[in-house]
């Protein structure tokens, strides 16, 4: 049958897959013949490929695949350089053939990071670093979703957390540390804390970071969907009350939380 | 593809530089009369849906896909279709566009435009796809040439391959400038004798990046399109970065005066140098 599905298959997976790429160089071709069920007239169309050309391409390609993620996982990649440990990058697109949709790679390669983190019994400094590149990376990739608020706050409408923004755990000030360009000085431990990031919905380049206090729930009850009424009335004191009242026209006004 | 209007000059917009074209809208619009959007399969884009984007341009639109993959030798995955489906049914451009290669196989995506593989099964699947979109929505449809990233493999000479290809399917050619300085980084072809054999009364739309450092060479190969071989297209499409929207400076305006100019009105010299 006329077919060019298993050469194209084939091209493909050269193109993705450093084991195909060294078959192809160090391993008798005919190996792939039957891996990839290649058809007579295929075969002559394999004969025709120049391999010196396609590993250009391969490697270009495998560079730009690096770049990105080093791009998304900046201040992660940063200090894993100054280990020497940044291989991870490319060991992780050598092996790794999945869709290169951003979102679902940067995914893969968060797990497979924290794989290696754990198994390499790395610090928990690096892994909060890990975590922090990647809830910081999905936020500001990801689209806005609500509209920028136009009526005024009405304390007796329910509130909710405009989308997307992200809550997660850390152990260190990486922020800061990040922020002052990796400095030598070791970060500063603190007790578990807890972050919310979201995108600034009136600069969208930009990102918001909150520092939420273990004791404190006025988050915990923003994503709730409550009234501001009914939010303020869970504050254990009048004072907490009024604090949160201030806090909830400040969130309103910078359109970090929306009717 | 007769009844296709006479555009002018303008820009590719990506979904994601829509903010930096609106800091510009009113300084670009003055110069542009088109603009094409490029849109994307994985839009993580900012504030912008296509809808809004229909509501704030005021021009006519084009639409320019990089990921229909209509050389590959399977049916076009469904949800690729409907994706299309919605963009287009979006943005009703006056014409679409896509390219003449493969970007993979069921299951494992290259990220890249790759060369068509030139054999007349492989000619075969790019008519029946296109006679199909074409049919599904009743859109004209133009193709662009993409890089020789590799040597081209077949039996089929490249240009009788894409004569054919746009002869039975009633299509035009986009003709990528881009794609052809960038070959020379793999398969080093001559840009002018690529031009010299392709259909010319075919090539309705042309794109050209928008940049510094090559600009004298894609210069270069405009004025041999539009002087020697006499060229008409009905769009000529810039690509700017994003740096290139929100510094929408004198000289970028010049640059669009001049193509405007050398392909839509008289030649006059209109002083600007490259």
């Amino acid at each position: 049958m006329d077919t060019i599905i298993n050469i194209q298959s084939f091209i493909s997976h050269y193109l993705r897959n450093y084991e195909i790429r060294k078959t192809c160089k160090f391993k008798e071709k005919s190996v792939l013949f039957s891996k990839f069920n290649f058809s007579e007239i295929e075969i002559k169309l394999f004969n025709q490929i120049d391999f010196i050309l396609l590993e250009r391409l391969a490697n270009k390609l495998q560079k730009e695949r690096i770049n990105n993620l080093k791009n998304n996982f900046h201040e992660f990649y940063n200090y894993l350089k100054e280990q020497n440990k940044e291989d991870i990058f490319r060991n992780f697109v050598n092996n790794d053939t999945g869709s290169l949709n951003p979102v679902k790679e940067i995914d893969r390669f968060y797990t497979y990071a924290k794989d290696y983190l754990n198994k390499t019994e790395s610090t928990k400094y690096i892994k909060d670093l890990l975590d922090y590149t990647y809830n910081f990376t999905l936020v500001s990739k990801s689209k806005l979703t609500d509209s920028n608020n136009v009526i005024e706050l009405d304390f007796a409408a329910p509130i909710y957390i405009k989308k997307p923004y992200k809550v997660f755990s850390l152990n260190y000030d990486v922020e800061s540390f990040s922020m002052n360009n990796m400095s030598k000085e070791k970060p500063t431990y603190q007790k578990t804390y807890k972050m919310l990031i979201q995108k600034n919905y009136l600069e969208p380049t930009e990102i918001h970071f909150f520092e939420i206090e273990d004791d404190d729930n006025f988050f915990v009850f923003l994503e709730q969907g409550i009234t501001p009424i009914d939010l303020i009335h869970k504050a254990y004191t009048s004072e907490q009350g009024n604090e949160w009242r201030e806090q909830i026209i400040e969130l309103y006004e910078l359109n970090v939380i929306g009717h | 593809m007769k009844d296709i209007p006479n555009l002018g000059v303008g820009l590719m917009l990506k979904e994601t530089s829509m903010s930096s074209y609106l800091k510009n809208q009113e300084k670009i619009d003055e110069i542009c009369d088109i603009y094409e959007i490029l849109v994307s399969k994985y839009f993580l884009g900012q504030n912008s849906s296509l809808d809004e984007i229909k509501g704030k341009i005021t021009k006519p639109l084009l639409l320019h896909a990089t990921w229909s993959s209509l050389g590959t030798d399977e049916e076009i995955e469904k949800k690729n279709l409907e994706e299309l489906r919605n963009k287009l049914n979006s943005l009703v451009p006056l014409w679409w566009s896509d390219h003449l290669c493969f970007n993979g196989v069921k299951g494992i995506q290259t990220g890249t435009l790759l060369p068509p593989i030139l054999t007349s099964h492989s000619k075969e699947i790019f008519i029946k796809k296109i006679k199909f979109l074409k049919k599904e929505f009743k859109i004209p449809f133009l193709i662009e040439n993409v890089p020789f990233l590799f040597n081209p493999i077949g039996e089929i000479d490249y240009f009788s391959f894409i004569t054919d290809i746009i002869s039975e399917t009633n299509s035009g050619i986009v003709l990528g400038i881009d794609n052809l300085v960038e070959s020379k980084k793999f398969y080093n072809i001559d840009p002018f004798n690529f031009i010299d054999n392709l259909p010319l009364e075919n090539i309705i739309q042309i794109h050209c990046p928008l940049e510094e450092n090559k600009s004298t060479q894609y210069d270069e190969i405009l004025e041999y399109i539009s002087t020697k071989k006499e060229i008409k297209p009905r769009a000529l499409i810039w690509q700017p970065k994003d740096e290139v929207l929100l510094d929408f400076n004198d000289e970028v305006v010049d640059k669009l005066k001049w193509s405007k100019n050398i392909f839509f009105e008289e030649r006059e010299s209109i002083g600007y140098n490259h």
